[in-house]
């Protein structure tokens, strides 16, 4: 198994002066770009909305509109967050990396539905899933 | 819409690469779910980021997208002072004069509320913050030295060490490394040199 954090097209270094954005990627493939590029094409309002934060997330300590970024509530997940298209279906999950502690890491996406809670907590818990694997990595 | 063979060619997947692979371990391998979900994805190839590099510029010719966000920035400076230094909605319309209706129309991006430059020195000056507005060639960047606060104030971050709170240094401009140290590449055209020149 190999890991590696890439970039995120869009996302410039002048947008990370606090932290890094990097995507996760495990044996060449990555849970997150194709989706971000297929909402680009079919779903422009929540892809601005998720740009927007992704954009401003590594700009600030922490976003402290909850409209744009939510932390997992279920106590079984640690640290876990997701970024929110608001009034959109769109969310990307992330957590904050311990290794380099500067570093913001997305994992995977999901699109809300009309019963999403369930839908929310699964992505939550692959995020978590994807921040273990990440973490107990040499 | 989206590609050219142009845009393309310039992309590749050295130019999203961190060029560090953060572990590898044969050994080890996902398990069976997550290796089936990570197989399942579609690859990350030039399609995919040059539509992602397309519609990403698209933003930034986008006035109402980069309007929006830079209003996002704002609020969320003005929480993060309102945060530090304890004050409320009510005592900050107060201070400036206005009705906390007002100011928590400022505060909601979806409510439309436009800031002014006088309205933003208005709350800049309320909150002790500078106001920085520029308006620069896309080829420049505007960088905001950004001192943290100690601990860093997500409650999970309290075992990390205080030096995040230390402010940047630049200690040469040649040389120089945003706070996460990533430095600046040849894309961003960031060129040093302009600056003595």
């Amino acid at each position: 198994m190999k890991i590696d954090l890439i970039k995120i097209p869009g996302i410039a270094n002048h947008h990370q002066t606090v932290w890094q954005i990097r995507v996760l990627e495990i044996d060449g493939r990555n849970l997150v770009l194709p989706t971000l590029a297929d909402w680009s094409k079919k779903h422009g309002a929540d892809y601005k909305k998720i740009m927007k934060t992704l954009m401003m997330i590594g700009q600030v300590d922490r976003i402290r509109d909850e409209k744009k970024i939510k932390k997992s509530k279920n106590p079984k997940h640690h640290d876990v967050y997701e970024i929110r298209a608001d009034k959109g279906s769109a969310r990307l999950m992330f957590f904050y990396c311990r290794k380099t502690q500067s570093s913001i890491i997305c994992t995977n996406t999901y699109w809300k539905t009309k019963s999403s809670e369930r839908e929310q907590d699964n992505a939550f818990e692959l995020c978590d899933r994807l921040k273990n694997i990440y973490e107990q990595n040499p | 819409m989206l590609s050219n063979s142009a845009t393309v060619s310039k992309i590749s997947m050295s130019k999203i690469r961190n060029n560090v692979v953060v572990g590898s371990n044969p050994a080890e391998s996902l398990p069976d779910d997550l290796a089936a979900l990570f197989t399942a994805a579609k690859p990350t190839g030039s399609e995919v980021l040059s539509q992602l590099e397309s519609a990403a510029a698209e933003l930034g010719k986008n006035p109402k997208f980069l309007a929006d966000y830079a209003k996002g920035l704002i609020v969320e400076d003005i929480l993060r002072a309102m945060e530090d230094s304890g004050i409320t909605r009510n005592a900050l319309a107060t201070k400036i004069g206005k009705s906390r209706q007002y100011v928590s129309k400022v505060l909601d991006e979806e409510r439309r509320a436009n800031f002014t430059i006088d309205s933003l020195a208005e709350f800049s000056t309320a909150l002790d913050l500078q106001l920085c507005l520029r308006m620069v060639p896309a080829s420049e960047h505007m960088l905001f030295i950004r001192k943290l606060p100690t601990p860093v104030a997500i409650e999970s971050f309290e075992q990390f060490p205080d030096e995040r709170a230390d402010p940047v240094m630049i200690p040469d401009c040649n040389q120089f490394e945003s706070r996460n140290t990533i430095p600046f590449t040849p894309e961003d055209n960031y060129e040093p040199s302009r600056l003595s020149a």
